[in-house]
């Protein structure tokens, strides 16, 4: 629960509100849990809400860059630019350590709304139904909120291993 | 014939074992003769893996401590909500 108290408000002292606030809920209402879903999914949805909650008056009124990030294609449907494989880097060691840094970052751009899904999902390994119901999302809806927020991710790291200028693209010499 | 744009609209339904298996199929041949989606599809695993590892972080322990003062002290105060 704190990892993921933690993964959607991103400071320390949110996140342990949260995990009290969470922990006092579950314990005082557990009578009111109707076995509708799983216990897992009814404790996951009430931090979800509670860490979405501590953020919402927080939220940056930054616009996300989505065209920016995400990838961008002809009319024909074919990648505009080269696409190089870094995650084959041979210094990989150390460009993962960096890449980290920057994943931490990219996730820290998204909307609490998309954290959320890649933490249940990518993170806390919840099946999709599970973690749509946590959400109160249609499997669709969070299907897709999901496939948006891992482009974005991906897209800011591609962006780095870029900059960072290795590996040479493997594939736009072929 | 699948495009790269659907190949990449169709990734997170791949990587998750969604896709019908007549889709996989397609998708599988598309990537078979497309080295920009082949890499697209790597580094897009490689951020899954990596988005796992990076949020692994787990309850410090004088974090658990000062939460199970706080349950213990809140809890034998009686059943007022908690503030949120």
């Amino acid at each position: 629960m704190y990892r993921l108290a933690l993964g959607i408000t991103r400071n320390s002292a949110d996140a342990e509100e949260v995990c009290q606030d969470v922990f006092l809920m579950v314990l005082k209402s557990i009578g009111e849990f109707e076995g509708k879903s799983s216990l897992g999914t009814w404790i996951y949805r009430i931090a979800t809400n509670a860490a979405l909650m501590k953020i919402r008056g927080k939220a940056r009124s930054v616009e996300v860059p989505w065209d920016e990030v995400l990838p961008r294609f002809s009319q024909e449907g074919s990648h505009l630019t080269p696409v190089p494989d870094w995650s084959k880097d041979p210094e990989a060691a150390l460009l993962q350590t960096e890449l980290r840094t920057v994943l931490g970052q990219a996730l820290e751009e998204l909307p609490g709304e998309y954290r959320a899904v890649v933490l249940l999902r990518d993170v806390e390994g919840l099946p999709t139904d599970e973690a749509a119901n946590a959400l109160g999302l249609t499997v669709p809806a969070l299907k897709a909120r999901l496939h948006r927020g891992r482009l974005f991710l991906r897209g800011r790291l591609a962006e780095y291993a870029e900059r960072r200028g290795r590996p040479t693209s493997k594939g736009a010499g072929e | 014939m699948i495009t790269c744009s659907q190949m990449v609209d169709l990734l997170s339904d791949y990587v998750d074992g969604y896709l019908e298996p007549t889709v996989a199929r397609q998708l599988g041949a598309h990537l078979r003769g497309c080295t920009e989606c082949t890499a697209f599809l790597q580094t897009f695993k490689e951020t899954l893996a990596l988005t796992r590892e990076a949020a692994c972080e787990e309850m410090p322990e004088e974090l658990k401590v000062r939460l199970r003062d706080f349950l213990r002290n809140n809890l034998q105060r009686g059943p007022s909500r908690p503030t949120n």
